[in-house]
């Protein structure tokens, strides 16, 4: 069977009429031939580095081939409809740099290894091509693609800031994330209504870097904040950042490059814990290893992440169009814990996700007035979370999906229970009971428990069943 | 009635709105126009019949359109084999696509050929529409090593050929060789095409491949697909599966036959036990196990005999027949914990094996 990636794309692309083939070494030679045979274009030219190797490939099968040098390469109009470039092992970075100064339509990238930083071509390419492939070989027949097309904004990744009072920290968060200089990054500063100096040093910042974007909006809640951002961002991937937090200066240049050599759904990485009294941090262990940093699409392994992947989508990027797809945001009800509506539904609905085997982000603990601390009435949110949840696993999920919806309800309930004040424990565990029977029966809650999760956890669960 | 054409393409179409510009695409840009395309429309209900129309109206000496009420892909199928007047008949599912020279290299192999074949094979490619990436189908190298110095070849001379992916698509077929063996699909049943596909291997003569040359391509991960697979269609594989074994029975086939019709069943039936939902799983494992019980003692010993199987796959075999066994199946959590007792035992076994050995090393 054929090896290379574009003998694929191009044996069933029949609007391509015009080939433009660009081959790195003479060794490549021979996958034209295997290329040609099962295409049908109406014209071929090939980039030749000597005119021995014009005279041997002056035709293949029943297509003519134009032997062209580079000059007439720059030449050639490779801007029309039915053009594509095919660069086939081609490696040389200074051919990439001069071909970025022409207009092209499509251009096709195939390596036969791992070496090539794809991402790095992709960004000399991305203002001259509107359509780039490039496919790289990851092990036997199988292969990375990145696949991008152009869009009308020129924004590739948005990230989101929901601001209130946290004008001590926000300064360290702008540096941290501004110190990629990426062009086609913008920053949504969403300030929600927040009475200390924050506005003064976002606006202060924007002076200097044009890619922060200051919205006010009237206070309304972290999650309001969010889903304002999100109606505002522009970009093909979105990311949420809490300003009061900060992160590696690597940290989404490799998430993104993650996703776009991918075309990933989602792309996460791992985070530490940073305490603020002592100043010092430590990596919160999760799943981030095998099998997810290269990708996966099996639906188990996606669904496995929805109970067993920690809550924090600020260190998440997720793609505008599955949120597009599913019609998925924030529910601006909920006053606290609007990430866990919204880490289940996107991993629910997910076809892609890959990791980042790395721990980047920097969470800070210990600080006053933190979610983490409550221990009263305002726990009862999650059944309102879990409320808009049911209505998303009610119909149209498989049964592992399921159960993994409800051992990551259990755990939640086990958790608020472990905090909970002694008053309203016996009211919250009925209620608790009430909810984690909604949609499914005793015996499959305890079965699955059984299968994924520890035994001491049915025991727990038992008892939150006995309840009255 | 005959046709001056040599292909006939059937394109089965039900709610394809999305895919089905890429099939037809790749139809009408093939290099060689020797063909002619009917598209059955299923009943559909999106856009599907204003962008079929849309093809024909464009392309009329290459497309017909005939609409019907829902049938089923079986049902679609039927009503393109009674509309097909060409000498050859190719059917293509409407979210797959060909390569733009297929039908020109098809034309040239058969025109080598010494005598009409009865079937061609070919070697499909599989991709995969979320991560954009191609695989060779499933079963090419068996293909290729079935085929290996060989023109063509039938049942009696490599029986392994029936334990191919039992898939209707990927095959050329002789016109008059379907007509003669009344192809009738099951209307309204979901893996109808697999009784057709064992009858089609047993009785062709001369089957040859086409698995040098990129020719059709399978889309999975489509979305819908995952849903599907759990559910109510999973009930539909006993009865597809209990046709042909009435039919091998009644026609007496030889064991090594039988033996690769068993194995495709087993194939299925574990991969159905690892998806289906608990909802239709008792009645799945309750009419499985009525199958299980009509095959024989010789069959099973054929079985085991033609074919290299796993001790897991032949346990599966005698839980699925024995009468009150086959209860543990029905319910998931005695599955998990017969296999976890299985495992243990296995371990203990594996242990127990190697002492033993360690023994006789000294």
């Amino acid at each position: 069977m054929p090896k290379h990636y574009s003998i694929n794309y191009l044996s069933y692309h029949s609007e391509i009429k015009k080939a433009v083939f660009c081959i790195g070494h003479i060794d490549t030679y021979h996958i034209l031939h295997d290329i040609l045979s099962n295409t049908n274009f109406k014209e071929v030219y090939v980039l030749v580095h000597d005119e021995l190797a014009s005279a041997t490939f002056s035709s293949i099968g029943k297509h003519q081939i134009i032997g062209i040098d580079y000059d007439r390469l720059m030449g050639l109009d490779l801007s029309a409809e039915d053009t594509s470039v095919i660069c086939l092992d081609l490696i040389d970075p200074t051919f990439y740099k001069e071909l970025s100064t022409k207009k092209i339509h499509e251009i096709i990238l195939d390596f036969n290894w791992l070496g090539i930083e794809s991402f790095e071509i992709w960004e000399q390419l991305r203002k001259s091509a509107d359509h780039i492939l490039i496919a790289k070989l990851k092990s036997q027949s199988d292969y990375k693609v990145l696949d991008w097309h152009k869009s009308e904004s020129d924004i590739e990744l948005s990230l989101i800031f929901p601001v209130y009072n946290v004008g001590k920290y926000i300064q360290e968060c702008i540096d941290s994330v501004t110190a990629w200089d990426a062009p086609y990054v913008e920053f949504l500063f969403v300030n929600d209504g927040s009475p200390d100096n924050s506005e003064q040093i976002i606006a202060e910042a924007s002076k200097k870097d044009n890619r922060i974007k200051l919205l006010n909006k009237a206070n309304g809640g972290c999650a309001s904040a969010r889903q304002f951002g999100l109606e505002r961002a522009k970009g093909k991937y979105v990311g949420f950042v809490d300003p009061d937090d900060f992160v590696d200066e690597t940290m989404f240049k490799k998430l993104f490059t993650a996703a776009l050599e991918h075309s990933s759904d989602i792309a996460y990485c791992g985070y530490n814990e940073f305490y603020n009294d002592t100043k010092k941090y430590k990596p919160v262990k999760d799943l981030i290893f095998a099998p997810y940093f290269n990708g996966t699409e099996i639906r188990n392994q996606i669904d496995q992440l929805i109970p067993f992947m920690r809550i924090g989508i600020w260190r998440c990027i997720f793609s505008k169009e599955l949120l597009d797809r599913n019609n998925i945001g924030f529910y601006t009800d909920l006053r606290r814990f609007d990430d866990l509506p919204f880490k289940v539904i996107t991993l629910l609905k997910a076809r892609h996700v890959v990791s980042v085997p790395e721990y980047l982000y920097y969470y800070r603990l210990d600080r006053a007035g933190q979610d983490i601390k409550a221990d009263d009435e305002k726990l009862y949110v999650h059944f309102d979370i879990f409320k808009h949840l049911d209505s998303w696993f009610e119909n149209n999920c498989s049964d592992k999906q399921l159960d993994y919806y409800h051992i990551i309800k259990l755990d939640t309930h086990l958790w608020a229970l472990s905090k909970i004040q002694k008053r309203l424990y016996k009211d919250y565990a009925s209620k608790a009971k009430a909810d984690l029977l909604t949609l499914c029966d005793k015996n499959r809650l305890i079965l699955a428990t059984k299968t994924y999760n520890s035994r001491k956890k049915v025991k727990q669960l038992k008892k939150i069943l006995s309840a009255k | 009635m005959e046709n001056k054409k040599l292909f006939t393409i059937v394109v089965p179409m039900y709610n394809v709105e999305c895919f089905l510009k890429d099939c037809l695409n790749s139809l009408v840009n093939q290099s060689s126009k020797n063909f002619c395309a009917i598209l059955i429309d299923d009943g559909s209900t999106d856009k599907t019949k204003e962008i079929a129309l849309s093809y024909v109206e464009q392309y009329p000496n290459i497309f017909k359109y005939i609409y019907q009420k829902n049938k089923g892909l079986g049902g679609a199928r039927n009503t393109g084999i009674d509309n097909i007047d060409t000498k050859y008949s190719i059917f293509l599912d409407s979210d797959d696509f060909i390569a733009v020279r297929t039908i020109e290299y098809l034309e040239e192999l058969i025109s080598k050929q010494e005598e009409e074949p009865d079937i061609i094979l070919t070697g499909p490619t599989i991709y995969n529409s979320i991560n954009k990436t191609y695989w060779p189908f499933y079963d090419n190298f068996e293909v290729n090593r079935i085929f290996a110095n060989k023109d063509f070849t039938n049942v009696s001379i490599n029986p392994e050929i029936l334990s191919l992916e039992a898939s209707f698509w990927r095959c050329i077929w002789r016109t008059e060789f379907l007509k003669a063996n009344n192809v009738r699909f099951m209307e309204h049943v979901a893996w109808e095409d697999v009784p057709v596909h064992f009858v089609l291997f047993h009785e062709a003569k001369r089957i040859i491949k086409l698995t040098d040359k990129l020719t059709f391509f399978y889309r999975i991960n489509t979305g819908g697909q995952i849903t599907a697979g759990t559910g109510k269609s999973r009930l539909d594989m006993p009865i597809v599966f209990k046709q042909i074994v009435d039919i091998m029975k009644q026609q007496k086939w030889p064991m090594v036959e039988r033996a690769h019709v068993i194995n495709i069943l087993q194939k299925f039936v574990k991969w159905t036990m690892e998806v289906i939902s608990d909802e239709y799983r008792k009645e799945f494992v309750e009419s499985a196990h009525i199958l299980y019980k009509s095959l024989s003692k010789k069959e099973y010993k054929a079985y085991k005999k033609y074919i290299h199987t796993s001790f897991k796959l032949r346990m599966m075999f005698k839980l699925f027949r024995s009468n009150s066994k086959h209860k543990i199946l029905a319910d998931r959590s005695k599955t998990i914990r017969f296999e976890k007792r299985y495992e243990k035992l296995k371990r203990k076994a594996k242990t127990a094996a190697k002492k033993i050995k360690h023994l006789f090393r000294k």
